[in-house]
């Protein structure tokens, strides 16, 4: 479907995290040490940091490929595999790297904390990705071969805010109509929500997911997380920021496709 | 923090209001009544009461009115080791303190579980919308 | 994370059982097979992708249905108690700090037990909260400082029994247990 114009915009959009991945072949020789090496480069930028469990691979597939049953395998290795996380100092922003993966990641950290638009974020990911490129150039690790370009927009629709229970979903969720075929079935008690769209040329996929979730300050929330995934046409920036275009554009019209227009009322849809 | 000294013009027989927020009254179901949670005696600093021989009711719930009054004698107070001292505020010349044991004069789990025990509610607003939460034993379904 | 997963590296996608043991299988003759119990919740894969171990997303929340309806309930009422004016109590109190409501979610979602009754949510005037449990004759009281620091108090037909301070959430555990024993049942019968 052939869409023209700018993408939506909304004056209190629901987003409260947004980040831009990259996947690649793992760099054989990037180690334990190269992380601290890596962290001094950035330290003044990104003070704090944490170790994690490392993220597995995530290829979209398509063709016969798709409907093979994968079966999971655990091996142990001689050498642990970590993701460490690079912590901003203002505490919002957010640069992971393992040894397959550069992800780096916004979050609203208070409320009233505006939105940091895809056109701020995606320079501030341009220049991390450069930096981490140079970085593995002077320490001979080489060239990340890129498999993967992923971004997610994570929404989180609090209760009462424009919608009081779940049978009123119809109001925060398009295609949920709401009515049943004979009236018998009750209001739901909740509703769990997941569609995968294919993009254009199988240029990848995108998935939406919305669960019934409670945050950390126990508000009552429906997370609706829309993620891009798939396959740049090379490994160079160009092609990994023309990847990250399309998927933006997927997500955020995506979201509004999705939504109901009460809840772009709500929001305060601009465009 | 002046130390404080136990003020003994204040009867043992005083009796000592204490507002309640609706939030923070119970429903005894083996009672069959409202009943104000232990929470109401735990403070920052100093149990806030007004002295009932010298204010009224009125006075004291002027601006609140969705609160209730829970109330307790002074005696009881003191029976738990806590002392209890006048400290006159412009709106409220019937105000005093009672003074727990712990920093800032908090007062232990022990003490305030008493003076649940022996505080009863005076004046008790039903709250509006929904009632007081229960312990309901059948929500236990996953 | 467990040991296993400190230590092991998924080499394939494949599709992972939501939440709790995830059983894993080997996927060629090289036999290695372990069980990792996860405590995070692992998303259901489809066939064409999955997404193992940890996320990339920063924000933490955690899926209603990885909780039990008591947690739910207890979540829904301290909601209620975080969304106090100040001044709530007519004496001046803020209401609970950020501390004390992070606490409470911790004790409330890290108790591991299915089936039990929802607490009462109360404030507490200074910026803390308090969970209050009764069960038959017997009540637990956890009162969350405006630190975050948590005093206990059990009290059995109204009397108080025992009252200190919580360090680790395991101790909540055996305070709970009390609370359920057969001494709280039998004695109200």
């Amino acid at each position: 479907m052939a869409v023209s114009g700018r993408t939506p915009d909304y004056e209190i959009p629901p987003v409260v995290e947004t980040y831009l991945s990259v996947q690649f072949t793992p760099l054989a020789q990037f180690s334990i040490p190269h992380f601290g090496l890596y962290w001094t480069k950035i330290r003044e930028n990104y003070p704090a940091f944490q170790v994690q469990s490392p993220l597995g691979p995530v290829i979209e597939q398509f063709g016969a490929g798709q409907f093979v049953q994968p079966k999971l395998g655990v091996e142990l290795v001689p050498v642990p595999e970590v993701r460490c996380w690079f912590i901003a100092k203002s505490g919002a922003m957010l640069t992971q790297v393992q040894r397959d993966r550069f992800i780096h990641n916004w979050r609203k950290l208070k409320p009233e904390d505006v939105y940091v638009h895809y056109d701020k974020i995606k320079p501030s990911f341009s220049d991390e990705w450069k930096n981490f490129c140079e970085f593995l150039d002077e320490t001979g690790l080489g060239k990340p071969e890129v498999n993967q370009c992923e971004m997610t927009y994570v929404n989180h629709i609090e209760l009462g805010q424009g919608w009081k229970s779940y049978g009123e979903l119809n109001k925060v969720i398009a295609c949920w109509s709401g009515t049943f075929s004979d009236n018998f079935l009750p209001a739901p008690e909740s509703v769990n929500i997941g569609a995968r769209y294919i993009l254009p040329d199988n240029k990848g996929r995108l998935h939406i997911e919305m669960q019934p979730a409670i945050t950390q300050n126990a508000k009552e929330i429906l997370q609706l997380n829309l993620t891009a995934r798939g396959k740049p046409e090379s490994s160079n920036l160009e092609s990994i920021l023309e990847w990250f275009d399309l998927g933006h554009e997927w997500i955020v019209r995506g979201f509004t496709d999705f939504t109901a227009k009460e809840m772009h009322n709500f929001w305060g849809r601009k465009i | 923090m002046p130390k404080w000294q136990d003020d003994q013009t204040i009867g043992n027989h005083e009796r000592l209001w204490r507002r309640v927020h609706p939030i923070q009254i119970t429903f005894d179901n083996d009672l069959g009544e409202p009943r104000v949670s232990s929470g109401v005696f735990s403070t920052g600093d100093g149990l806030s009461v007004s002295m009932a021989s010298e204010t009224t009711i009125e006075a004291l719930m002027r601006n609140y009115p969705e609160h209730s009054v829970v109330e307790f004698e002074a005696g009881v107070a003191r029976s738990q080791g806590c002392i209890v001292v006048r400290d006159p505020t412009p709106d409220d010349p019937a105000h005093a303190l009672v003074w727990g044991p712990k920093s800032r004069g908090r007062l232990n789990k022990t003490q305030m579980e008493t003076l649940r025990n022996a505080a009863r509610l005076v004046l008790y607003r039903q709250p509006t919308g929904e009632g007081p939460q229960s312990t309901n034993p059948d929500s236990n379904q996953r | 994370m467990n040991e296993l997963q400190q230590f092991a590296s998924a080499r394939y996608t494949g599709t992972v059982m939501y939440g709790g043991t995830v059983v894993v299988e080997n996927v060629s003759s090289c036999f290695i097979t372990a069980t990792v119990t996860s405590g995070s919740v692992l998303t259901y894969t489809s066939p064409i992708v999955s997404n193992l171990g940890g996320y990339a997303q920063w924000s933490v929340v955690i899926p209603t249905r990885a909780l039990s309806q008591w947690q739910i309930q207890g979540i829904k009422r301290l909601n209620e108690v975080l969304s106090l004016p100040k001044n709530w109590d007519s004496y001046g109190s803020c209401p609970p700090t950020h501390a004390a409501a992070n606490t409470a979610m911790d004790l409330l979602t890290g108790i591991d037990i299915d089936y039990f009754v929802a607490p009462r949510v109360v404030p507490v005037s200074g910026g803390g909260l308090q969970l209050e449990w009764e069960i038959g004759v017997r009540a637990l009281e956890l009162e969350i400082l405006n630190d975050g620091s948590v005093e206990y108090l059990t009290t059995e037909r109204r009397e108080p029994h025992e009252e200190g301070r919580i360090r680790m959430l395991n101790e909540v555990r055996s305070l709970f247990l009390w609370l359920i024993s057969p001494g709280s049942i039998q004695m109200a019968a």
